[in-house]
């Protein structure tokens, strides 16, 4: 018998052979790291396992393997002939190998630095696994029934009829790629889970074998399609084609197979029994008793006491980082929106002339506050104990929507000063003139803001005393500088239409600190200035023209609306309309990343603690071996035996989710309330930020317990799965 | 409704062979056996001579290497697991040697454990344990758990839990042999009176000759065959 199997798995072997040098002669064996190769490391998998299989599906005639079809216990792959096929396999890797290096020689460009020996090592990582592969595809075909393949084109079916529709359905969604992307992966994910519920209801059994084969299928499918298909659909994505081929090979299939787990596990714990059968009533019953009952064995009771804290730990970990972190970019998007337009109008080409009535256009859109035209531009601002670069923006103090969140963060001077710079401090000298008549004169547009008249005293300065314009600064510029209100500072632009005997020369401009403001953040207090609007076009050559209207808005959550009024208003091209997310995205998406970086970390430890759910169930399930062959005896089905012990996995995550939640949101509620002092000086805030986002709390708890459930499904299984006659011969 | 003649059981060619490392053994060589309904059969025979396993095949817990077992003329492994575990609950009572209630349940919890498998509702299933339990004589032991009953107690603790959902056939497998004498007739009179009551078919697996003669029809497995004694 064992010859059999052994010269079986040497014919396996051959067969991977041919399959192999037919797949990869025509790729080459060229430099690793390439699309030929990767495909050539898929094609190779994909044969073993392959091999495997038909392996396995032909090794159930060997009597040596359990009979019992009743039971579906896990019949044991061919392990000889796996064996045999992997050696093959290996003889083969150094043979193909060997018929490379002819290649190499006659082109050692083409294989790169120490290509060869790179080739070698990726011939073996291949290799080596290859038992693993071959082992694989064994298991999956001695598992095999008669009606396998049939299932397996219902999973197929089933697969491509979903993410049809879904992916039909994802256009109503948004017609913005990144929407449409989600959508997609989204709806592939559903599928996949819909694939596992309907072949598990279907076929009354967990059919994990079916719904493994389908994964493996759609798995290289997709892998095969993206690695032979155009350049341009791997280039889409910023990674090196490699990786985005490794991803592709490994995660799509791994995915895809727990999530038709979660369905098939559904699917049958719904109806395994062969009937629709939701209730959970003495199911319920048997695991809180059971969970009661283990409390009070010491170790079975200690596990379970350590996985309930881990689970507790992780979730409230989770929820504290990740409050704080929203908090640190609550408090960057409340300066950002403070200090800055939340949605922007600007215009291709340098000729905004008309902005006044692009104001008014825009002005009286529900939810916008104010419309105010801006000029923006670089400079360089100076004083004798130093330099640094600034963004200057004009602006019309006077309006008084637009410059509403400047007003409220002015550390020190006064923002209507810029429109009367004699009344800023030190800007009138020490010897008092006899005043001149007394004019007024009412600057700034009138109507949305009753200004309080400046009076204009001297306007005929002296020669040589003559009254400089203000400028307001950052409180680190100021500090930089050491420029505080009513000093001079000396402001340069290199942007300029004078033209000197070199070509145009840069602008020299000096201003008086008209008044200090203070943001908390510090790229803004360093490197912002304002000037009144008119100085500014002055300044940077833009007579009656402007860099863009800004539109402050009643609530920053609905600029995406607002932006797309904005943009029907003015009428698309030349304007162009951002708001504050698309004009920070850079800003946004790497705090994304970070949280949810962060999020996968801590959620390990939601993970680890969930190994222990796993062998608290093992345990349980193998000391209650009679009561559950007891309970099969009564007519309890399979599925019935699965839900007692998914009911005591889910009980034992649930408990520890809901803990760490309270835990989680009490800790929140506390550094909210009483806070953590930080150092200003170091952090620029002043206490520790926390922000309880429900949304993501929703997550957290839905993934601790979606891995917990995740958890109960191998004990539970091989409960539901173990045949009552052993529980029943064991006395 | 059913052929008077037809048998409830009808078993053919039943045969079971286990692999333990490398090594057959066959347990069952070929039973043919026809029960009919109301009978009350006893098999005798040495341990380890395949009664307990005949018995498990029957009943469904485990699943014949050949031969096919007919119920009311219906072949019983064509069915699903799921189905099969539905007839077990519906069609069959178990009693066990060592009795095998569950420790954790009361005894009117523990027998109505079939009731409420079969998704009846809890009121339901503990009123119909509740009365079963009274015709075993313990409705005054309801709340006690197993481990605070005698032997005998348990043993009619485990009988009202394997007839209270009104099976036809009772598969009881040595349930008095872990009893004294007194007990023992106990049971064997309460199994007795259940047949008289609802025309109950009842095999029984034992190996005491001495119980075993109370009941009409005699069997002995020898060799993994069924003789008449």
């Amino acid at each position: 018998m064992a010859l059999r199997v052994l010269l079986l798995g040497l014919f396996h072997g051959g067969l991977v052979l041919v399959l192999e040098l037919v797949a990869q002669r025509p790729l080459g064996f060229v430099a690793s790291g390439t699309r030929a190769q990767a495909t050539g490391v898929a094609l190779s998998t994909m044969f073993m396992i392959g091999s495997g299989l038909l392996l396995g599906v032909r090794s159930r005639a060997n009597p040596d393997g359990p009979t019992s079809s009743m039971l579906t216990p896990w019949r044991p792959a061919p392990w000889p002939a796996v064996w045999a096929t992997s050696a093959w396999t290996f003889v083969l890797g150094l043979l193909g190998f060997f018929l490379g290096v002819p290649g190499f020689i006659a082109s050692p460009e083409a294989a790169g630095p120490g290509g060869m020996a790179r080739a070698m090592l990726g011939a073996n990582a291949v290799l080596l696994p290859a038992v693993l592969l071959v082992g694989l595809g064994a298991m999956l075909g001695a598992n095999c029934r008669r009606r396998t393949a049939s299932w397996v084109a219902v999973g197929l079916l089933v697969f491509g009829a979903s993410v049809a529709t879904t992916s039909w359905l994802a256009r109503f969604v948004s017609y913005e790629p990144g929407l449409i992307a989600v959508a997609t992966v989204a709806g592939v994910g559903f599928s996949a889970w819909l694939v596992g519920f309907v072949v598990a209801w279907a076929a009354g059994r967990l059919a994990f074998v079916e719904l493994y084969l389908t994964a493996l299928v759609l798995g290289y499918a997709l892998y095969l399609t993206f690695a032979l298909g155009p350049t341009a659909w791997t280039a889409a994505s910023n990674l090196p084609e490699e990786q985005v081929l490794l991803a592709l090979a490994l995660f799509p299939t791994v995915a895809m197979s727990a999530l038709m787990m979660v369905g098939g596990s559904l699917g049958f714990l719904l109806h395994g029994g062969g009937r629709f059968d939701p209730s959970f009533a003495y199911e319920g019953m048997v695991a809180q008793r059971y969970l009661r009952a283990h409390r009070r064995d010491g170790f079975v009771g200690t596990v379970t006491v350590i996985a309930v804290v881990g689970i507790c730990l992780g979730v409230m970990a989770l929820i504290v980082v990740l409050s704080i972190m929203s908090g640190f970019e609550n408090d960057l998007k409340t300066k950002i929106v403070g200090a800055h337009a939340h949605v922007e109008v600007n215009k291709h080409g340098d000729d905004f002339t008309e902005y006044a009535d692009i104001e008014a256009r825009v002005g009286d859109i529900e939810g916008v506050l104010s419309a105010g035209a801006y000029v923006f531009g670089d400079a360089m601002i100076s004083t004798d104990a130093g330099l640094s670069g600034t963004l200057i923006k004009g602006i019309d103090p006077a309006a008084s929507g637009p410059t509403r969140d400047l007003r409220r963060i002015m550390e020190k001077g006064e923002l209507l000063n810029l429109l009367a710079p004699e009344k800023i401090p030190g800007a009138r000298p020490a010897i008092d003139f006899p005043p001149p008549p007394i004019k007024t004169s009412s600057t700034g547009t009138a109507g949305a803001y009753e200004l309080a008249v400046p009076v204009i005293r001297d306007a005929q300065p002296l020669p040589g005393n003559r009254v400089l314009p203000g400028i307001v600064i950052g409180r680190e510029l100021s500090r930089t500088l050491r420029a505080y209100v009513g000093d001079v500072v000396k402001v340069v632009s290199p942007a300029s239409e004078e033209i000197g005997p070199l070509g145009p020369t840069p602008k020299l401009n000096r201003f008086r600190v008209a008044g200090v403001f203070y943001s908390g953040m510090y790229e803004y207090d360093a490197k912002f200035t304002y000037i009144e609007m008119r100085q500014a076009q002055r300044f940077f050559g833009m007579r009656k023209r402007a860099t863009g209207v800004e539109l402050k808005v009643a609530d920053i959550d609905d600029t995406a609306r607002i932006s797309e009024e904005v943009r029907r208003r003015v009428g698309g091209e030349p304007y162009t309309v951002k708001d504050w997310r698309a004009m920070n995205k850079e800003l946004f998406s790497a705090l994304l990343l970070e949280k949810i970086a962060m999020f996968v970390a801590l959620g390990m430890i939601v993970m680890v603690a969930s190994f222990l759910i796993i062998a608290v169930l093992v345990m349980i399930v193998l000391q209650r071996k009679k009561e559950i062959a007891v309970i099969k005896s009564l007519g309890a089905s399979d599925a019935s035996i699965m839900k007692i012990f998914v009911v005591e996995g889910l009980i034992l995550g649930v408990g520890g989710a809901v803990l760490g939640l309270l835990v989680g949101i009490g800790i929140c509620a506390f550094l909210e309330n009483f806070g953590v002092k930080l150092d200003e000086r170091i952090f620029y805030i002043e206490r520790l930020p926390v922000v309880l986002d429900w949304v993501e709390v929703s997550v957290i708890a839905a993934a601790a317990i979606t891995i917990s459930y995740l958890a109960t499904i191998y004990p539970a299984m091989t409960a539901a799965q173990h045949p009552p006659v052993e529980g029943l011969r064991d006395d | 409704m059913t052929d008077a003649s037809l048998p409830l059981l009808r078993i053919r060619g039943l045969a079971k062979t286990y692999w333990l490392e490398q090594k057959q053994i066959e347990v069952l060589r070929g039973v043919d056996l026809d029960v009919m309904a109301g009978e009350r059969i006893s098999i005798i025979g040495r341990s380890g001579s395949g009664k307990s396993t005949f018995l498990h095949v029957i009943g469904t817990l485990d699943v014949p290497t050949q031969g096919e077992v007919h119920y009311l003329g219906e072949p019983v492994f064509q069915k699903s697991p799921a189905e099969l575990a539905a007839f077990r609950n519906r069609t069959i009572g178990f009693v066990f040697q060592f009795h095998h209630l569950l420790p954790e349940f009361s005894a009117l919890e523990n027998v109505a454990m079939p009731a409420l498998i079969q998704r009846i509702d809890r009121g339901a299933a503990e009123g119909r344990a509740k009365e079963m339990l009274d015709l075993v004589g313990l409705g005054h032991r309801i709340g006690h758990r197993p481990g605070e009953l005698s032997g005998g107690e348990q043993q009619r603790v485990a009988i009202a839990r394997a007839l209270v959902l009104g099976p036809r056939l009772l598969l009881a497998d040595e349930p008095t042999g872990n009893l004294d004498e007194a007990s023992a007739a106990g049971i064997h009179d309460l199994i007795d009176e259940m047949n008289r009551r609802t025309g109950l078919t009842v095999i029984l697996v034992t190996h005491s000759s001495h119980l075993a003669e109370r009941m009409p029809r005699r069997l002995r497995m020898d060799e993994g065959r069924l003789v008449p004694v």
